[in-house]
């Protein structure tokens, strides 16, 4: 079990972003522990590694201390959500009662707490590093990219001038946006991208809105948001979309503060 | 000279000749009068009327129109033979159409080669039972398949029966009052079914068709079955047949359209009233030119019944169409042409024409079609057969006969020259000025070679009618880009 000392906190990011998505395509569960300490040596490092191997003679673990950031993680090889618990219990008592303990724990178990994305991996460090509220408590990571803030879109209409002005005016709010031509253009780019939301018209050539739906239902449980944005007025479009999981539905013409206004109802 | 023009005059059958040339001369005049005269009042009502069109599509809300609920569903009818190399891009085109409510049905009428497995395939059809309406009588359906990945597409599969046929199949399936036709090597527009029902809801109840503007498509840029740049065709047959089709549809139906005369909805591109068609009893089989058939059929069947009724054009819904692009095709389709109206004018056209029963169309339309289109060719040869004579019987001069082919020429140009202008003031589809200086070109071309082929294609089709050849003759398809 080697330490190390590292002092990037990009270097951390990259760590165990590589470690993480390296046990996850294996087919491993990767439990993470990070804690905000101050003050660690290696001396006693090794001393919390005795420990903790003294409590759990099957943990197999990596230990990394960042230096700059002052945090400590623990990466744990195929240990679930609620092993990682108990352990962080463990190491939470003897950070405690050697006082190094600075600032909140938080852990998280891919593939269980979420897709291992390196955005997914950044929002957990952020967790420790910029905390929301100074605790000592120990916190279990949520996957941010499905469930809160919306940052990438994908706008998906034939119409270049709808694309080209809904990209420039999301672009604007601060949005990372995409651009798909057609159904299966936007399917490549989904899947490549993943986006937190997709903006569809459903009259597409090749796959239309609702294949596109369909599609993305089909690929990923958690699915991406979609606000079909479209021509289509009849209620029975409405319907179909809605049945297919559509978050909103907006008809053109539309106004492009009504539909910043729907995704940040989304968001909240 | 002189003495050979005695013992000439002293011949008695002679002088019965001169008398009788002389006659034809008088009647060969009065022909091209009338059609002169019929030719520039169709015109003028198409320049009266391309002014409110032009107001009528630039003010009204196309895009708003087309996701309206107060737009009628329409069944898209897709008669296919053998267009493996085309059908997948044209039903991937009709499916994103800019329409509310709609669907598709395209019938392979028996084809020989892989436009069944290309369809089932491309879709992942599955075979249904649907119901069908037996309204009309059709050859064997083999099967009808569908899949609820795409909810408005229905393929039917049936034994070989002809276009007609293949029509009629479709309307026993379509589930919408109102139905039109199109061509499986033919691209709609995505708006061409709202503007057209936009024309239709102006008279919801009397519109008992409108037909589309037909364009060509040839060395124009396609991408998903869109038309993304219009280029005018670079080839010879192609461009003449542009002027034509111009000429054909802005300087003539729009005119014929506002007396409510129209004869033929293109079989490219037309929507029409279920129920009056199955009235009627749908498309004439076994035969070429059933869109002209059913259009007779209407007017015929609505003025007997005293309905009141209009066939409506619609010039700015555009379907693009591959014009034949070989002599060899292109001369089997004018056959074709001029067969199928022969046909129509011999089966409806002499029962109805000159009985005011039939106003209008019976008293200006319908003469027309038959003096001036159908009869064409015969006065034409004729006529060229009487100047012959003239001239070896020194009844005329030179000079006269000059004057009266620049009076003739002169008159046909300015007709073409009016198509152009009604194309640049109204559609302006071409808008860039060298493709303005060759529709210019060709519409002068189209006067030395090509419209004198084309009255002897329509002769050899007359042939071909009393020989009693019917066949469709040949047409090649190829992809929309080459």
């Amino acid at each position: 079990m080697a330490v190390f000392m590292r002092d990037q906190v990009v270097d951390l990011n990259q760590d165990l972003f590589n470690f993480v998505s390296f046990k996850c395509v294996n087919g491993l569960a990767c439990g993470v522990i990070l804690a905000r300490c101050a003050n660690l040596n290696q001396k006693v490092l090794d001393s919390l590694k005795n420990y903790m191997s003294k409590h759990q003679p099957e943990l197999s673990a990596q230990y990394v201390y960042d230096d700059h950031n002052q945090v400590l993680s623990i990466l744990l090889d195929n240990w679930k959500l609620s092993a990682t618990h108990y352990t962080s219990l463990i190491l939470k008592d003897f950070l405690q009662d050697h006082h190094f303990l600075e600032g909140s724990i938080v852990i998280a178990s891919f593939p269980e707490s979420g897709e291992p994305s390196s955005f997914n991996l950044s929002q957990l460090v952020g967790c420790v590093t910029h905390p929301k509220k100074e605790s000592k408590e120990i916190r279990i990571f949520t996957d941010q990219s499905t469930g809160e803030e919306i940052q990438s879109i994908l706008v998906v209409d034939t119409d270049e001038v709808v694309r080209e002005f809904v990209r420039l005016r999301l672009e604007l709010q601060g949005y990372a946006v995409s651009e798909a031509k057609d159904g299966h253009e936007a399917l490549e780019k989904y899947s490549l991208m993943s986006p937190d939301l997709i903006i569809t018209e459903l009259n597409l050539p090749i796959l239309d809105g609702y294949q596109l739906m369909n599609q993305i239902n089909k690929r990923d449980s958690k699915s991406g948001k979609v606000i079909v944005l479209t021509d289509k007025h009849l209620s029975s479009h409405m319907n179909r979309a809605f049945e297919l999981g559509a978050a909103d539905y907006i008809t053109k013409p539309f106004s492009i503060s009504e539909l910043t206004w729907r995704i940040k109802k989304l968001n909240a | 000279m002189r003495i050979i023009e005695y013992y000439l005059q002293q011949d008695s059958w002679l002088n019965l000749l001169r008398e009788f040339l002389l006659g034809y001369g008088y009647l060969a005049m009065f022909y091209v009068m009338a059609v002169t005269v019929i030719y520039f009042l169709i015109f003028g009502l198409s320049i009266r009327h391309t002014l409110p069109l032009k107001r009528g599509f630039q003010y009204n809300s196309i895009k708003k129109l087309s996701g309206s609920e107060h737009v009628p569903p329409v069944s898209l009818l897709v008669p296919a033979y053998n267009e493996e190399l085309t059908i997948k891009e044209n039903v991937r085109s009709l499916l994103a159409l800019n329409y509310p409510e709609y669907e598709v049905i395209v019938v392979n009428d028996g084809s020989q080669d892989d436009t069944f497995q290309v369809m089932v395939k491309e879709f992942q059809l599955k075979k249904v039972s649907s119901i069908v309406s037996d309204a009309i009588q059709t050859s064997k359906v083999r099967g009808i398949y569908h899949n609820p990945e795409y909810p408005q597409l229905y393929f039917i599969d049936k034994e070989n029966g002809g276009k007609a046929d293949a029509l009629n199949a479709g309307i026993n399936l379509s589930h919408y009052p109102l139905i039109s036709t199109i061509d499986a090597d033919s691209l709609l527009e995505k708006d061409a079914l709202t503007r057209i029902a936009r024309v239709y809801m102006e008279n919801p109840k009397d519109t008992v068709a409108v037909g589309g503007n037909v364009r060509i498509v040839n060395s124009c840029t396609v991408e998903d079955g869109i038309v993304k740049h219009v280029t005018f065709p670079k080839k010879l047959l192609p461009a003449l047949q542009n002027v034509e089709y111009i000429k054909a549809f802005l300087g003539g139906r729009i005119g014929w359209s506002a007396v409510n005369g129209l004869i033929i909805v293109s079989g490219a591109f037309g929507v029409f009233q279920k129920e009056k068609v199955i009235a009627v009893g749908g498309y004439r089989g076994g035969y070429p030119g059933e869109d002209m058939n059913i259009v007779i059929k209407l007017h015929r069947y609505c003025l007997e019944n005293k309905i009141p009724y209009r066939v409506a054009f619609c010039p700015d819904a555009v379907c693009w169409t591959q014009a034949p692009d070989s002599y060899r095709i292109l001369s089997s389709q004018r056959k074709r042409w001029g067969r199928g109206n022969l046909k129509n004018m011999v089966e409806e056209g002499f029962a109805m024409v000159f009985r005011p029963r039939y106003k209008v169309f019976g008293m200006l339309t319908l003469p027309y079609n038959i003096l001036f289109e159908t009869l064409n060719p015969y006065f034409r040869i004729s006529g060229m057969l009487a100047i012959l004579a003239y001239w070896m019987l020194n009844m005329t001069e030179w000079k006269t006969i000059v004057v009266f082919g620049l009076v003739n020429f002169l008159s046909c140009f300015i007709l073409s020259l009016g198509a152009l202008y009604i194309e640049e003031t109204a559609f302006s589809r071409y808008p860039k000025l060298s493709d303005l200086n060759k529709m210019l070109f060709y519409s002068f071309l189209m006067f030395i070679g090509y419209r004198q082929i084309g009255v002897l294609w329509r002769l050899m089709g007359h042939i071909d009618f009393f020989r009693n050849n019917n066949t469709w003759g040949t047409m090649v398809r190829t992809n929309f880009n080459k």
